[in-house]
């Protein structure tokens, strides 16, 4: 699979970037032009962002019907190919627009167009679309996080109802959604994938509670969530009981395509080399020195975009993402690191002052440094989770050693 | 690897309270439920410190002190690293240690035994170049980040101007002339900007400049202080990791099953092994004030910062999504650690000095 997408000489390469270019000149007209600027001022600064904030932004996005560009445009999308798909992601992110919290359009909205009925597809559809309705993620569980089949929230048939019992967790924007898409467990079989079933909950129901945890740079972006005698009607059962578990799968390839998080590393990088042109290091590093650090730093972007973009353009959109996905997710978090660590190292000593009401405010400020220092700290403090979420760079390289080489 | 080769009877009962002080009455648990200013400073801890004899180990026993003990500022270090105390040790040390040495008579016998009783409760504002100059006997200057200036009750600044001889101030925290802009550290404690403004502070010694050499000393004696804490918070943070992959469970079976987890707990397990031998030797030798002292202390500054920021980075990954947590000790101890990073001398600082140092002589034949 991997060898077949390095061949990209095989492309009509100068067609493909016709349109590539042209369509990469849309989002940047947009980021410049209809992209509220309180969004695009917070995203620059690391700061952290309000639903509000998010909600604004994806209603810039609607008035261009790109809330869901990807999705099929009998459904209200775009019909973006992967590729564009990509591109949208890259531009939009160095543009700064914030990072599109995936679950109700990259999540739930595919699971439900390919696998529910139509009645779901009418109910649930639209408020995705007009940012209505807001979605979380109920997947990982205390006992189960690498090894997800380990789930064991319960959903017990009862009448019309499922009867749900357990818990979640890392649950992030929770405290913000209407709804939450969860997997439970609906019988005991012999394989842990078989049994689980992809319900869809309302937070509103009685039996519901959420529990927020504080991260380490002091923001609320993950919660725990428990279900206690939670009854749910039979009709929020997606697709087929039992089958969840392959839903499951083709909405965490869905997850990686993105994952090489290209945009917010060229933002980053970008903010990187504008601090060390404008501000001397105050902890000893030499300028020269530290350029070829970055310098390493930008090839390996350098040969992370050549990758994704090769890969974007030799897709069959009608296939699942391979193992290239993986690859992405794991060059792409690393990278994220580096970026912030770096930024890190060259605050120097205004790197150790962090305030987190500072970057829960509406505009950029630090205590010492430039203006924009906390919001920096906040994300080299962010981003160490960038290798554990959307499953760690460890199960990562397991599926690539399992289904890419054999192993 | 072993301490029984300088450990005396002071340095063992020291820490053997510290230990369990810290265990028993500074739990990280019990502690995180705690209002935000009180896990800042806490004035019953400092007392207890200062009543288990912590704030005496830099000071001469002519002084009243329990000599002047690099061994015990290592230990003691370690164990502030790894409870995580946000008390200020070692603005106490380094500080107690800068009186003794410059200080005449008189200021000695009034400052070190209230320093030394928790009472005097000094952050130190080490100038460099013209941040902070002397001008008609009154300070002026700015700088930024001073450490536990947001609780200290008195300021010792250096003033080393360009050309000029060290001196020593002492001031009242709240006195005329004295502007202080608060703020948290990343890690939970705390630091502030100082500006003196035309501010009168006492000056240390006959009136003289101090010595270069103790100023150095007080700088080193900082970094030792600085480097032991941060292997005490890299021990302390590879012994939960050590301790989760041997209970965490996933696909059956405890997650430290995985070769790929055991070779790099390994590696941790080799960081903190290497950073121990490394930190020791700098204590001997700035103990014993052997010539490599500098050169040892500089290399445990940057070898063990170095070590344990990586080495906190994995036990993040390790430890998965519990890792990125505030209610965790793991992320806290990533936070310490940078910030550790930044003090008495940055990692690349140190690492700049060591270089030049082991340019300058043939170390490894004088010292092996």
């Amino acid at each position: 699979m991997l060898h077949a997408t390095l061949d990209v000489e095989r492309e009509p390469l100068s067609n493909t970037l016709d349109a590539e270019d042209g369509f990469r000149q849309q989002v940047r007209d947009y980021c410049t032009h209809e992209l509220p600027t309180h969004v695009r001022d917070k995203v620059r600064a690391n700061l952290f962002m309000t639903k509000q904030d998010h909600v604004d932004f994806l209603r810039s996005l609607a008035r261009r019907g790109w809330v869901a560009g990807h999705w099929p445009k009998a459904y209200g999308g775009a019909q973006w190919t992967p590729l564009q798909r990509f591109i949208f992601e890259e531009e939009s992110t160095l543009g700064g627009a914030p990072w599109l919290i995936p679950f109700g359009v990259n999540y739930v909205g595919p699971v439900i167009y390919t696998y529910g009925n139509d009645a779901q597809k009418k109910r649930f559809l639209p408020p995705i679309l007009a940012s209505q309705v807001w979605w979380a993620q109920g997947y990982s569980e205390p006992g189960a996080g690498s090894d997800l089949a380990g789930i064991k929230t319960r959903a017990i048939r009862n009448g019309e109802h499922y009867v749900v019992n357990g818990q979640k967790i890392w649950t992030s924007y929770v405290q913000w959604a209407d709804w939450i898409f969860c997997l439970v467990r609906t019988s005991e079989e012999s394989r842990p994938q078989q049994g689980i079933s992809f319900l869809l909950i309302d937070m509103r129901t009685p039996g519901v509670t959420v529990r927020p945890i504080k991260t380490m740079d002091g923001c609320h972006h993950v919660n725990e969530v428990f279900f206690d005698d939670v009854k749910v009607p039979l009709e929020n059962l997606v697709g087929e009981e039992g089958r969840g578990w392959s839903y499951a799968k083709f909405l965490l390839s869905n997850e990686r395509i993105l994952a090489a998080e290209t945009g917010h590393s060229m933002r980053a990088l970008e903010h990187l080399k504008s601090l060390v042109r404008s501000v001397p290091s105050d902890s000893g590093l030499d300028r020269g020195v530290f350029e070829r650090r970055i310098g390493r730093i930008e090839l390996k972007l350098h040969a992370l975009r050549a990758f994704c973009l090769a890969y974007g353009r030799s897709m069959d959109p009608s296939q699942p993402p391979g193992v290239e996905a993986s690859i992405m997710k794991i060059r792409g978090s690393e990278l994220q690191q580096d970026i912030s660590e770096a930024t890190f190292d060259w605050l120097g000593r205004s790197s150790i002052v962090y305030d987190a009401t500072l970057v829960n405010a509406p505009h950029a400020s630090s205590h010492v440094g430039p203006a924009d220092t906390s919001g920096a700290v906040r994300e080299y403090l962010h981003v160490r989770a960038a290798t554990i979420y959307g499953g760690s760079n460890e199960i990562q390289r397991n599926i690539i050693a399992k289904a890419e080489l054999g192993l | 690897m072993t301490n029984e080769v300088w450990f005396d009877e002071t340095d063992a009962s020291l820490d053997d309270a510290a230990a369990r002080y810290l265990r028993e009455r500074y739990r990280f648990e019990v502690r995180y439920k705690l209002p935000a200013a009180e896990r800042r400073f806490s004035r019953t801890v400092w007392n207890d410190v200062a009543e288990m004899g912590w704030l005496a180990v830099t000071t001469p026993e002519e002084d009243e002190g329990l000599g002047v003990r690099m061994t015990s500022v290592c230990l003691l270090g370690k164990a502030a690293g790894r409870g995580l105390l946000n008390e200020p040790l070692t603005s106490g040390l380094v500080a107690a240690w800068a009186i003794a040495s410059s200080a005449n008579v008189d200021q000695r016998e009034t400052l070190l035994p209230r320093l030394h009783a928790g009472h005097l409760r000094v952050a130190c504002v080490f100038a460099e170049g013209d941040e902070v100059r002397v001008e008609g006997g009154a300070l002026h200057g700015r700088k930024t980040v001073v450490i536990d200036a947001d609780i200290a009750d008195h300021l010792l600044v250096l003033v080393q101007a360009a050309g000029q001889a060290p001196t020593l101030h002492l001031v009242e925290a709240g006195a005329p002339g004295v502007r202080r802009e608060v703020y948290p550290l990343l890690d939970g404690r705390g630091a502030a900007t100082v500006t003196f403004d035309g501010c009168r502070a006492t000056l240390l010694g006959e009136g003289n400049a101090v010595s270069a050499s103790a100023v150095r000393r007080a700088m080193l004696l900082g970094a030792l202080a600085t480097a032991a804490d941060s292997y005490g918070a890299m021990s302390a943070t590879f012994d939960l990791t050590l301790e989760y992959l041997k209970t965490r469970r996933q696909f059956g079976k405890p997650i430290g099953t995985h070769q790929v987890l055991q070779h790099r707990a390994v590696d941790m397990h080799i960081r903190v092994g290497e950073s121990k031998a490394v930190l020791d030797k700098a204590a001997v030798s700035l103990q014993a004030g052997t010539d490599s002292a500098a050169r040892d202390v500089h290399a445990a500054k940057a070898f063990v910062c170095d070590e344990a920021r990586k080495l906190a980075h994995d036990a993040v990954q390790m430890h998965g999504g519990i890792g990125i947590t505030d209610e965790y000790a793991v992320s806290h101890y990533l936070r310490r650690i940078r910030v550790n990073e930044q003090l008495y001398g940055s990692t690349e600082q140190h690492f700049q000095w060591f270089a030049a140092a082991s340019a300058a002589s043939d170390t490894h034949a004088t010292n092996p």
